[in-house]
């Protein structure tokens, strides 16, 4: 069957569904994308694509393989998100089959599978590492214990006759009737930050029992515009502070104790300040972007990518009086990935991004290959006081030894890696035939973005109201 | 997406048409008829302050915050303290209105037709009787969703929940506004020691309802020799078009009341 029926069908197939089911359009489909984690205190990358996840030792290139199948590093649907414990005991990963499986860094072995009613959109570890927090796209947050799982819920399967599957989390507490979009600890591990697609953002006090839920709410941190799609935890500030980004091109800065709005820095205005005097850039610039990715280092280092950008920005929190703001640095861009995805940084300070690296545009008729995942790394320049000077360098075969070790150049990290997933972009375009959207920009946020009902369209429906038609 | 900086004038009604009134001036109920229900999940098409901070309660509370310097407002640092949750055609408003007369309250109802009745009722009350009805007003919003853009923590010394919507259907129970989860916004805004109100004429809702608070920790129900003593508690069954229904008819009605308290250790 010729590529475009094929999409046809499953078009005709998917709203076929979307009558029947009211609830389908929650199901938003997104493509795979990349997804990246540094071990916090050993010399490991953890990427996932697709279903599978791949660990690497960036100083030996060398996949830390788990010596039993590896399948078992598998999901059987694509993973969303994946994040080590503070401790670097455990790795999760988690995404759209709903479960939530911790591994065991030691030897990569699961040590508890948790279920999620709904869709993994984003995970969290307790401080002590014994916890992991996962939201889903109902607006709960659940919490299952990282080292054993209660037994299978037999009675359920039992009445199902299917085999015994994972147990559910316990239910902490609900976004009601949002989609929440990412979890993080804060760093002193009181509170449990939670941010949704309506512009909002709970704090939580982390419970002593988590399995009996988290009732006690600290605050709300409101001022985004638009979705919040991500969180960070900022290091070695002193107090406990919060960043969030979304959806309204915005990075903000909060007090999550109350929910003040210290500072707001809005990228998009930023970012052409940067690239000031470069015709060339300006004309591509994200005129008011989500953001889809952030990160924070050492020294206040921020890093933040930005949908429909091949660039990473780095700002940095500079103290001011007794507290701090945020100010826009540098913007690298990361060839030669053109849709960056997932931004990390590692022991080193260094900051990689994830991203796929041919981007198909929708007019292009033909196959002009699939996207792969690709890594860009750049490393600090040692710069840190002259706000004129840049931060960050990219990292080429030049910049190879770290001190006196050998590092590993990291195009052959990138392949290592990369090689991995040689058969999964392959899974990407047989989605696309399926109907989904795969290719730039990636649709990361599309399921974020509400629908706009024009004025026209809103005076229609209420002239079209069961109750008015009724009256007349 | 899409919000304006600014919450709609509260008084922005769009189709003020004067042949919707009684010579009094009241609105008449039948030409803000609207469907029986509102489905509380959908996205709100309606703006929403992005903030407590952005939410202009002058407008609402005129008498309570003058535009006129000159003019004393009937009482300082007036803040809302009570908020009917769905509070349909705005029965319990106008009863609790004169009970605490320096309190702010508002009703918050999710169908745009009845808050604007309940507007209109309001405006018209005042004009009729000057001096009171200066202390309610009526928001048109999602309460499940939007309280946090309204109130701050602990601001709160009254909720009703009168006679919800009971969605029966095991799938709709999450549309249900008293839920395990939602408890836990409701006890962020009532201050320690404020109360929750419930009550429905579904036996069914009760137990629900009886079932979530009982089981939360930040909540205690009143004892009878407490409700005895409780202004508000006649109100409950006798104050709301529903409740007057329910009556007429002869229905059973649960009530269940409870005090936001602190345990230690959570
Ligand atoms: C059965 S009526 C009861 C009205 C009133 N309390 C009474 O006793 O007459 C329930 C009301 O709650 C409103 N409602 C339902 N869900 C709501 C929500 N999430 N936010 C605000 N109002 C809501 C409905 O529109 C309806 O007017």
């Amino acid at each position: 069957m010729p590529r475009r029926a094929k999409t046809e069908t499953a078009k005709k197939e998917r709203n076929a569904k979307q009558q029947h089911n009211p609830n389908f359009q929650e199901e938003h489909f997104v493509a795979p994308f990349p997804v990246l984690a540094f071990h916090p205190s050993e010399s490991l990358v953890a990427l996932a694509y697709g279903k599978s996840v791949r660990i690497c030792n960036p100083s030996t290139g060398s996949l830390a393989s788990p010596t039993a199948d590896e399948d078992k590093l598998q999901h059987s649907e694509t993973i969303r998100t994946l994040a080590f414990s503070e401790n670097g005991e455990f790795l999760v990963s988690a995404g759209d089959d709903k479960l939530v499986k911790v591994w065991k860094t030691a030897d990569w072995k699961c040590s508890s599978t948790w279920r999620s009613p709904k869709k993994v959109s984003s995970i969290a570890f307790s401080k002590d590492g014994k916890w992991v927090f996962f939201s889903n796209k109902f607006g709960e947050v659940h919490a299952g214990t990282c080292s054993s799982a209660p037994p299978p819920q037999d009675a359920e399967a039992s009445s199902t006759g299917a085999s015994s599957e994972p147990p559910l989390g316990y239910l902490l507490f609900g976004h009601c009737c949002s989609i929440v979009t990412d979890t993080k600890v804060t760093s002193d591990g009181k509170y449990l930050i939670s941010a949704d697609r309506d512009e909002k953002i709970r704090v939580s006090k982390v419970p002593r029992e988590p399995e009996k839920g988290a009732h006690e709410i600290q605050s709300y941190c409101l001022g985004h515009r638009s979705f919040v799609s991500c969180l960070a935890i900022p290091s070695n500030i002193g107090a406990s502070r919060l960043l969030s980004a979304g959806g309204d091109g915005t990075v903000r800065l909060w007090c999550p104790e109350d929910g003040t709005l210290l500072d707001t820095l809005a990228l998009t205005e930023g970012a052409r300040a940067l690239t000031e005097g470069d015709a060339e850039d300006a004309d591509e610039d994200p005129a008011c972007s989500a953001v889809v990715a952030m990160a924070t280092g050492a020294g206040g280092v921020v890093a933040v990518l930005l949908e429909r950008s091949p660039d990473v920005f780095l700002m940095q929190l500079e103290s001011v009086g007794d507290g701090h703001r945020l100010v826009l640095r540098q913007r690298l861009r990361c060839s030669p990935i053109l849709a960056p995805c997932s931004v990390t940084f590692d022991l080193q300070q260094r900051i990689w991004v994830a991203g796929l690296s041919s981007v198909k545009t929708a007019e292009e008729d033909q196959d002009t290959g699939s996207e792969s995942v690709t890594l860009f790394v750049a490393s600090p320049t040692g710069n840190t006081g002259a706000a004129e000077e840049p931060l960050y360098k990219p990292l080429t075969t030049a910049d190879l030894s770290i001190g006196d070790k050998r590092v590993l150049p990291m195009h052959q990290v990138a392949q290592s890696l990369g090689a991995c997933f040689g058969s999964l972009s392959t899974t990407a375009l047989e989605l696309e035939e399926e109907g989904m959207t795969v290719g730039g920009p990636v649709p990361l946020m599309g399921g974020l973005t509400k629908r706009k009902i024009s004025e026209a369209e809103r005076e229609k429906n209420k002239a079209n109201r069961l109750d008015k038609r009724m009256k007349t | 997406m899409g919000r304006e900086k600014r919450a709609a004038s509260a008084m922005d009604a769009p189709d003020r048409d004067p042949s919707h009134r009684q010579s009094d001036g009241m609105p008449q109920k039948r030409f803000y008829r609207a469907r029986a229900h509102s489905n509380p999940l959908n996205d709100c098409q309606f703006p929403v302050p992005v903030s407590p901070v952005e939410q202009d309660w002058a407008e609402h509370f005129p008498a309570f915050f003058p535009s006129d310097p000159s003019v004393a407002p009937l009482a300082d640092d007036a803040k809302v303290r009570m908020v009917d949750v769905g509070c349909g055609f705005g029965g319990l408003l106008m009863q609790l209105s004169p009970l605490f007369p320096k309190d702010l309250m508002v009703g918050m109802e999710l169908r745009d037709k009845v808050s604007e009745y309940v507007k209109e009722r309001i405006l018209a009350s005042r004009k009729n009787h000057p001096g009171e009805f200066e202390n309610v007003s009526c928001l048109r919003t999602n309460a499940m969703k939007y309280l946090p853009n309204y109130f701050e923590k602990g601001q709160l010394t009254k909720l009703f929940f009168l006679f919800p919507d009971p969605h029966f259907k095991a799938a709709n129970h999450r549309r249900r506004i008293v839920t395990r989860t939602l408890l836990a916004e409701y006890a962020h805004f009532l201050q320690v020691g404020g109360t929750l109100y419930t009550v429905t004429d579904v036996p069914e809702l009760g137990d629900w309802m009886s079932e979530a608070c009982d089981n939360h920790p930040l909540f205690e129900r009143l004892t009878q020799e407490e409700l005895d003593v409780d202004p508000c508690i006649p109100l409950l069954t006798t104050a709301t078009e529903e409740g007057q229904k329910v009556a007429r008819n002869e229905g059973v009605r649960c009530m269940n009341v409870f005090r936001r308290i602190s345990p230690e250790g959570l």
